[in-house]
């Protein structure tokens, strides 16, 4: 314990909370520090990590802590903070980022001379060293160096957010067929809350519980393999995705088969990938022509 | 082709939360998204830019693992000098002492971090990218509703 200094109000409220604090204490061993806690949950490795683990499982207090923490909106970077990231960039690289707009330079007469310089020097070397019959696109790849992998230059089959749909569950709920769907609503979406804010560490964690929960429902196992191939952890994305494929009814299949090719690609599976992707191909849907236009893209 | 700018612009937020939640201390939370920026900047040439945001990620949490080994690490010497300190473990504390519906997430989360944890001041603020001020207003407001709570249950 660090034992900050507790002022005479705050020595009063221990008092006052002492009795209902004993009769609440629970022995599920002692509570691990928060920032292990978070870090834990996280999928950060350390040595405790496990043991973390298995305490924050069975510790109510460490679990509503975890949510609070997880569903607590963080002040964005600040221009301080930006400012020190930034600088970091330029100290290591030499490249200071950002660079001053062009328009800056116009008025400066010396860096306008030498830029007007340089530009005739280009445009007369390039002028000398052409050589005849070579085409222009030959010359502007020798200048450019291919700085693009294929992969990079994907444009088609690329990993992008998915977007929230109403779940199959919800139309049930409207028809009044089924009072217990709103139970599963209600938590599919306070398991999305931080998926919608992009903390997909949290949102994996949540829609984990959420999947064994309700495991015949396909948006937990959906949205739980959207989140972990965000996170990088391609084999857990799989198998998420490969549980929601056959729960998912028609409006949300093609949906998770998008996501189930980009798995298969990330985790080697290409030709797999390939196949799911050319199944989208072949009917008309909200993935078709992105569909079409990947299967060139993992030919290559 | 998405320009570095507006990559970093993109995710930067996203990636400093992420790293809050792999190590705590906001200050390391941006020294990590720092390290991670810098090395989307050194692979920049070659990076594969659909696998961003996972890439940044990924390199917070390996570079997290870092810290909580070195963390570990003079955990260890200190302990070996008897000065460990009892932070490591808090008060296990029940189910149900800061149940309450007016209280909100941030205010549960200061409560824990100051009367379970034992958490400075300083420190909740500093975790929580708030003021100590704000931090000791948000106990204040917490203790009071608290107090209510207790007093009505004593009262019946």
């Amino acid at each position: 314990m660090k034992n900050p200094h507790f002022d005479a109000e705050e020595k009063e409220f221990q008092r006052e909370i002492a009795s209902a604090l004993d009769k609440v204490r629970a022995s599920v061993g002692a509570c691990p520090h928060p920032d292990q806690l978070m870090a834990a949950a996280a999928g950060v490795q350390f040595q405790d990590a496990a043991a973390v683990r298995e305490h924050s499982a069975a510790c109510p207090v460490c679990q509503t802590l975890m949510r609070d923490l997880s569903s607590y909106e963080y002040p964005a970077v600040s221009d301080e903070e930006d400012r020190r990231i930034r600088a970091t960039w330029g100290a290591a690289t030499g490249v200071p980022r950002p660079t001053p707009g062009w328009w800056t330079w116009l008025w400066r007469p010396m860096p306008l001379a030498a830029a007007a310089f340089a530009i005739i020097l280009v445009v007369t070397g390039a002028l000398v060293l052409r050589q005849p019959g070579q085409r222009p696109d030959e010359s502007a790849k020798s200048v450019q160096p291919s700085r693009i992998p294929a992969a990079a230059a994907r444009v088609a089959f690329v990993l992008e957010k998915a977007a929230i749909k109403v779940p199959a569950a919800a139309v049930l709920v409207y028809r009044g067929d089924a009072e217990s769907g709103k139970t599963f609503l209600n938590e599919l979406a306070s398991a999305l809350e931080p998926y919608r804010m992009d903390n997909y560490a949290e949102a994996a964690r949540r829609l984990d519980l959420l999947a064994g929960k309700y495991p015949k429902y396909a948006e937990p196992h959906y949205y739980l393999g959207v989140s972990r191939l965000f996170l990088g952890e391609n084999e857990p994305a799989l198998a998420a995705l490969n549980s929601a494929l056959p729960l998912a009814d028609d409006s949300l299949r093609d949906d998770v088969s998008w996501y189930l090719a980009i798995a298969l690609d990330r985790a080697g599976r290409s030709e797999d990938a390939r196949r799911e992707v050319e199944g989208l191909c072949g009917h008309a849907g909200e993935y078709q022509q992105r569909a079409c236009a990947s299967v060139g893209e993992l030919r290559r | 082709m998405q320009s570095y700018e507006s990559v970093y612009r993109k995710y930067r937020n996203a990636v400093m939360r992420f790293a809050i939640q792999c190590v705590g201390s906001r200050d390391i939370a941006e020294e990590l998204t720092a390290e991670a920026f810098l090395e989307l900047h050194r692979h920049w040439e070659t990076i594969d830019t659909e696998r961003l945001p996972s890439w940044l990620f990924t390199v917070v949490k390996n570079r997290a693992a870092d810290h909580w080994r070195r963390a570990e690490l003079e955990r260890r010497y200190f302990a070996s000098e008897s000065t460990r300190p009892k932070q490591a473990h808090a008060p296990t504390v029940g189910h149900g002492l800061f149940d309450n519906e007016a209280l909100k997430p941030v205010h549960r989360i200061c409560l824990t971090l100051r009367y379970v944890h034992e958490l400075s001041l300083g420190e909740i603020a500093q975790r929580l990218g708030l003021s100590e001020v704000q931090v000791k207003g948000h106990l204040q407001y917490a203790r009071e509703l608290l107090r209510k709570q207790l007093s009505g249950e004593a009262d019946r």
